[in-house]
């Protein structure tokens, strides 16, 4: 099933037929994500200019058609996942990056554009975006704003919210809002921009966005070291942010993740380790250097088991190892999943405990990883979901998960998004005012509820979110 | 076909009733293969193999990525979609540099996975003369010395004649493709290779690969690989009996040919241990998985494996053997070394230290698009792979570039011909021989 013969005409004409795709091997190719769920669109649009979003947009949108707008596909929420009879809006396309201004210090790109190859910009005019989400060589700046998705820079940098000065939104009538501007300070009306970065897609089509570029670090050096116990890793990190070091990024592995790093990607960890914290900083040019070196005093007085300052290719290769921490852990099992709540920081070492005792008492595998510095956490279901029961467990997890976070003030996502993994468990965080508020918002700029119509349902016609149980006929 | 919207969790029961299903579909039936389930199953969709894959960057297309590939497998052998003639164009698509295979941190075996899937799409009806062509040429030609030979010798003719270039003018005006097809025709270069040419010395410490294509078009590169390894002090048997080691036939699918050509192979070099040392990275890489390939086969796991471990690139074995002509050289890394065999450099510091100004070219969107047959397959895209790598050639102000693969050196041969381009293009084998009469037949220029 397609969408109409004659609209589909009408897009063809418009983006050309390569571009427009309703076989069934081309639309399943992007009906998935990295989240373990599948469904089929109806057709996928490869748009090549905003243009083409302007011209085809109010046709989609005049014919009732629900869209899902996708970049490169990398997130695990399932954020960008098509409704049925529902087309993918792809932008992966779009890759153009329209202006850099040094003086100014911002970056105008197209939607589609990859997050590395801005940082590689910046870096040529002498600047710094720090963004830097797990996978920055796919992803795109439109998945980043979607899900305000930032990386383990966020503790030293703020996310990617704080990053973006303006934006241009395609909505359904084809309008374009031209929101924010080039500057910093900017407090013209609503802050719309802030609204759209997290928004997934469910407001409009952001075609366009204008970046904040900043001045470079003059030196980086990272620590590591890991500890002969699961929890001392979690601990030590409060004690590095209460010493006041400054570390612009600090990330927590535990025992099962730090193990199947090394064995992936031999860092050289010493036998026994059972956790490990990794701290980075940044500073004026040798202030990097000597803060890491303090920090690993810091780390030595807590009884690590091993502690090393690494910079240049070193340092490199040891967050590389850690940014690839999730897929690596798909050695152990068929399906991963991945959860990302955060507290406040007082319960971080709390928190992790609580994640073990949670999956044993759920009788289910997981690993758990944190962006220490920020409590932010993202422990891994370990699972197999062709065993219904352990399916069912690790449902059965989640939900815990979710509840304990809340419990001590959390919240039930920290980058990755709602997704159609976690709309359902959206009543937990917010009452009936406050989504009743956000429902009145997304109908102003959404009126017919078809932008990403399975992650934010306003109309009440909208499919039924997906359970992660067997197959659905949606 | 016309399939539901379905929801699936992976690895779960597909509903059948909202299926169209081909059960004869030799895809379905690897359900039942542990070896490529776990594979495919590996894939947790995380995306990071997909800038590093040369057909995403240059179709942009998911189903052109290696996730998106695996997925189409995953789908097909879980039954959520029919193998149709847009899956098949799809995994026809990889051009099988195993860039993906590198960087996946989750460990899934692409190669193997493509193999596999290649194989059990073979008796489907789609693409079928594209198929059956290729079929012929790799078990009719390529794997019976003969006939290669006698081919070659009667491209070298047709080329002798110009009459390829004749084609090529009558063409263009008709297809586009097809004159692109001719422009990047393998160009014979000297007489053809015959290891029994080569006197069988009383205390080998080398073994020589003389490989298909690179003894019947490339003989003078064979014989210069062979001055090198003398000069660098090796007594070196060539094994008359060897043949095709069997790559392009893994490649397609052809999986029975390709056990049998190996066997052939391992059995050819079993006279002595000492290390075999190859020409093409193509050929050098499939011949270091001989031990996975006949993994199944007890009589010949473990001598395939010997021979896997014997498998050196002429880079590893050629030291400083004297003056070298060219003094500044621009090297390009082929995927077959890059990739998997994580043979980097290596070319680059053998000509470093034989006091060469040797240039790594930047390896762009990781492949120059030759591939084996795949060029000649997709020949526009293949052109447009490969000219960055051309822009790069010329820029790097160097009159020389050195290849270590022969499906890359016709390949960029080929695109400086055609770009009117004065850089010669050379097998490593030439620039490092000290001693060859001339190279002025090596190239076409």
């Amino acid at each position: 099933m397609g969408i109409a013969v004659d609209l589909a005409t009408r897009v063809k004409d418009i983006v050309g037929r390569e571009a427009y795709l309703d076989s069934p091997a081309d639309t399943l190719s992007y009906g998935f994500n990295s989240y373990p769920l599948y469904t089929q669109p109806a057709a996928v649009i490869l748009f090549q200019s905003r243009a083409q979003v302007e011209q085809v947009l109010p046709l989609l949108y005049a014919r009732d058609v629900p869209m899902v707008i996708r970049g490169s596909g990398t997130n695990v929420s399932g954020n960008a996942l098509a409704p049925p009879g529902g087309v993918v809006l792809s932008l992966e396309r779009m890759t153009k990056i329209l202006e850099v201004d040094p003086i100014s210090r911002y970056a105008r790109v197209e939607a589609g554009a990859n997050v590395r190859s801005i940082q590689d910009l910046a870096g040529q005019h002498g600047l710094f975006f720090p963004p830097n989400p797990g996978n920055m060589d796919a992803v795109t700046v439109g998945g980043i704003i979607g899900c305000n998705s930032s990386g383990d820079l966020a503790l030293g940098y703020g996310g990617t919210r704080d990053f973006v000065l303006g934006m241009d939104v395609v909505t359904g009538d084809g309008q374009v809002l031209k929101l924010g501007s080039k500057v910093r300070k900017d407090v013209t009306g609503y802050d719309m921009v802030r609204l759209l970065v997290g928004s997934e897609g469910t407001l409009g089509v952001v075609v366009e966005a204008t970046l904040r570029l900043i001045e470079p670090p003059g030196s980086d050096a990272s620590v590591i070291a890991t500890f002969d116990d699961g929890l001392r890793g979690a601990e030590v990190a409060l004690e590095i942010l209460s010493r006041r070091l400054g570390p612009v990024a600090l990330e927590y592995m535990d025992e099962r993740t730090t193990r199947t790093v090394e064995d992936t990607f031999q860092l050289g960890l010493p036998p026994g380790s059972r956790s490990t914290l990794i701290a980075r900083f940044h500073g004026p040019p040798g202030a990097a250097d000597a803060a890491a070196e303090r920090c690993r005093s810091v780390f030595l007085e807590h009884r690590a088991l091993w502690a090393e300052a690494r910079s240049g290719d070193a340092a490199q290769k040891l967050w590389r190892a850690r940014h690839l921490a999730y897929p690596a852990l798909a050695r152990i099992c068929p399906t991963l999943f991945g959860e990302d709540i955060v507290v406040p920081l007082r319960h971080f070492p709390a928190a992790v405990r609580r994640m073990h005792e949670l999956g044993k008492a759920a009788e289910v595998d997981i690993a758990v990883f944190a962006h220490a510095g920020d409590g932010h956490l993202h422990p891994l279901l370990l699972t197999d979901d062709a065993d219904p029961e352990q399916r069912a467990r690790g449902d059965r997890f989640v939900e815990e998960v979710i509840l304990y976070a809340l419990s001590v003030g959390g919240t039930i996502t920290g980058e990755h998004g709602l997704g159609v993994h976690k709309t359902r468990y959206v009543g937990h965080q917010y009452g009936d005012a406050e989504r009743d508020a956000m429902r009145r918002i997304k109908l102003a700029l959404d009126p017919k509820g078809l932008f990403n119509p399975m992650i934010f349902p306003v109309t009440g016609h909208e499919p039924k979110n997906p359970r992660r149980r067997g197959v659905e006929i949606l | 076909m016309t399939q539901g919207h379905v929801a699936s969790s992976p690895g779960a029961e597909p509903d059948r009733a909202a299926l169209v299903l081909d059960h004869s579909s030799g895809l379905i039936q690897l359900r039942t293969d542990p070896a490529f389930r776990n594979g495919v199953m590996r894939c947790v969709r995380c995306s990071i193999c997909v800038p590093h894959c040369p057909s995403y960057a240059v179709f942009r297309n998911e189903a052109d990525s290696p996730r998106g590939r695996v997925q189409l497998m995953r789908a097909a052998m879980e039954g959520r979609i029919a193998p149709d003639a847009t899956l098949e164009l799809h995994l026809d698509k990889c051009l099988g540099c195993r860039a993906c295979e590198d960087a996946c941190p989750s460990g899934v075996p692409y190669g193997q996975l493509l193999e596999q899937a290649r194989h059990a799409l073979l008796p489907t009806r789609h693409a079928h003369w594209r198929k059956r062509v290729v079929q012929v040429f790799l078990q009719q030609v390529l794997a019976k010395p003969r006939t290669l030979m006698l081919i070659s010798r009667l491209l070298a003719v047709i080329q002798w004649l110009r009459l390829d270039r004749l084609a090529r003018w009558l063409v263009r005006p008709v297809s586009r493709t097809m004159a692109r097809r001719l422009d990047l025709l393998p160009r014979v270069a000297g007489a053809p290779f015959d290891p029994q040419e080569v006197p069988v010395p009383a205390q080998p410490t080398a073994a020589f690969h003389a490989g298909c294509i690179m003894a019947s078009a490339l003989g003078d590169v064979q014989r210069s690989a062979l001055r090198v390894l003398q000069q660098n002090g090796h007594a070196t048997l060539v094994p008359p009996e060897q043949g095709c080691c069997g790559a392009l036939h893994q490649h397609a699918g052809l999986i029975d040919d390709a056990r049998a050509l190996a066997r052939d192979t391992v059995a050819a070099f079993e006279a002595t241990d000492v290390p075999i040392c190859t020409t093409s990275s193509g050929c050098s890489l499939a011949m270091k998985e001989y031990g996975r390939l006949l993994a199944d086969e007890p009589a010949w796991a473990s001598r395939a494996a010997a021979f896997s471990a014997r498998i050196r690139d002429l880079s590893e074995m050629a030291g400083t053997a004297g003056p070298i002509r060219h003094t500044k050289v621009a090297v390009q890394s082929a995927c077959h070394h890059w990739n998997v065999q994580r043979l980097r450099g290596t070319a680059v510091d053998v000509l470093r230290n034989n006091g060469v100004d040797a240039v790594a070219l930047p390896r762009g969107a990781g492949c120059c698009g030759a591939a084996g047959l795949w060029s000649a397959q997709h020949p526009e895209a293949a052109w447009g792979l490969l000219q960055p790598l051309l822009d790069a050639i010329e820029h790097s102000g160097c009159d020389v570039a050195a290849i270590s693969n022969p499906g890359c050196l016709f390949h960029i041969r080929a695109g400086l011909r055609t770009r009117g381009s004065k850089v010669r293009a050379l097998h490593l084998a030439e620039v490092l021989d000290t001693s060859a009469p001339s190279d002025d037949d090596d190239d076409d220029h």
